[in-house]
């Protein structure tokens, strides 16, 4: 029961760690300050709450938020390839597309694992709603006043979901073991969530035109695996990154 | 004799919250249960966000107090348990008034309600712009005050 727990909680705190960690890139490169201060923010909380899930594992006896954020393999993580991603250039609308898809599909599960019976996880799903309903204001906010902007921002827009829409799609990868998570009653099928978040990002994407028909199989084939350890090509120079501090001196105290 | 949790409370209002330091932990509605137990105290510490940076330095700040008073203690970081804007004292909310917030008046859960219904701390009034929903530290959201020019922040409780 326990490893399918670990799987569950996983899924979810490493795609806040990563998140967490890309948005956080954008410290000092905001295209206005307010963008840098949001971006910041939300790295911030999207990594505090990766720490607070890996914190139900630790009390289960497993790893410290420690030990799972610095010292696990890349084939141990089980983040989603969307939140790998590189800001490669740098392109706003990019980064906005992929917090906006993200925290959708957060919502969506947030919501379904509060109604979920490991107690742990509706808890901290209550709390973590509270946090994420100022991230989504944000995301759907600059959407609505890009999307209705100028042609170069609804092309950067339609470019960027174009790009991210199969990633965003696998979001929603089954879990391994899902049938058995679902029969504990932790959380609703993967297919069942991604039917929610479409339903919630529809009606915006269609009336700013921006919203694409479902990903073609051949474009999700690369991104299988992920939640069984298979990381994007992008993944390792991250995570060397991410530990290069930890790992200088690893169990040293602050 | 054994500490009553008033008293424990008492001990821990020397502990200021490092980021706004007029309001002290309790008066910020951050301690939980408190249990007294033979040897040791527990004590239940809620972030007000789960991400807050404050937390590791509050929890040492906390056991060295009680340290002071003779007591071990186990500090237990509650992220499953929301922190609840109801649970900060009168002299919380005064204490981050004079710190310069906006204080929050709107607690129905709807964000933009939130940061739609706020008057300026300076001179009261309500022209005011929302330049940034977030700031600082994650418990602010930033303003600019049309009538008095004043710029200042909001305290922004998790909705």
């Amino acid at each position: 029961m326990i490893e399918r727990l670990e799987t569950l909680v996983l899924s979810l705190a490493d795609d806040e760690l990563i998140i967490g960690h890309r948005h956080a890139e954008w410290i000092g490169l905001g295209p206005i300050l307010e963008e840098d201060i949001a971006f910041a923010s939300i790295a911030q909380d999207e990594t505090g709450h990766a720490q607070a899930y890996y914190q139900i594992l630790t009390d289960l006896g497993l790893r410290t938020p420690d030990e799972y954020a610095f010292q696990r393999k890349a084939s141990e993580f089980r983040c989603a390839h969307l939140v790998e991603l590189p800001n490669f250039d740098y392109d706003y609308a990019l980064a906005l597309m992929r917090h906006y898809l993200y925290d959708a599909a957060e919502q969506i599960k947030l919501q379904a694992l509060r109604e979920g019976s490991y107690d742990p996880l509706a808890g901290l799903a209550d709390r973590l709603l509270r946090e994420e309903k100022y991230h989504w204001l944000h995301a759907t906010t600059w959407i609505k006043r890009l999307a209705y902007s100028t042609e170069e921002a609804y092309l950067r827009l339609k470019s960027a979901i174009d790009q991210l829409w199969p990633y965003a799609w696998m979001l929603f990868e089954p879990l391994p073991e899902e049938a058995e998570i679902v029969e504990a009653g932790w959380i609703p099928p993967s297919s069942v969530l991604r039917e929610r978040w479409l339903e919630l990002i529809q009606p915006t994407l269609i009336s700013a035109n921006l919203f694409p028909p479902p990903p073609a199989s051949e474009t999700l084939l690369p991104l299988q695996g992920a939640r069984k350890g298979l990381r994007s090509p992008y993944f390792d120079e991250l995570l060397q990154e991410m530990t290069e501090v930890s790992s200088s001196e690893p169990g040293a105290e602050w | 004799m054994l500490p009553s949790t008033d008293e424990i409370k008492r001990w821990l209002k020397n502990i200021p919250d490092p980021e706004i330091p007029h309001v002290s932990v309790v008066d910020m509605g951050m301690v939980g249960d408190i249990r007294v137990e033979e040897k040791e105290i527990c004590i239940e510490l809620i972030p007000t966000y789960a991400g807050c940076p404050a937390i590791s330095l509050l929890k040492e700040q906390i056991q060295r107090t009680l340290e002071q008073h003779g007591w071990k203690s186990v500090v237990e970081i509650n992220y499953t348990k929301p922190w609840q804007p109801q649970n900060v004292t009168p002299q919380g909310w005064e204490g981050l008034r004079r710190a310069g917030f906006a204080l929050p008046k709107d607690f129905s859960g709807d964000p933009l309600a939130l940061l739609s219904h706020t008057a300026c701390p300076r001179c009261e009034s309500e022209a005011v712009s929302l330049l940034s929903p977030f700031g600082p530290t994650a418990c602010r959201a930033i303003f600019r005050c049309h009538t008095c020019g004043e710029t200042f922040e909001l305290f922004k409780p998790p909705s």
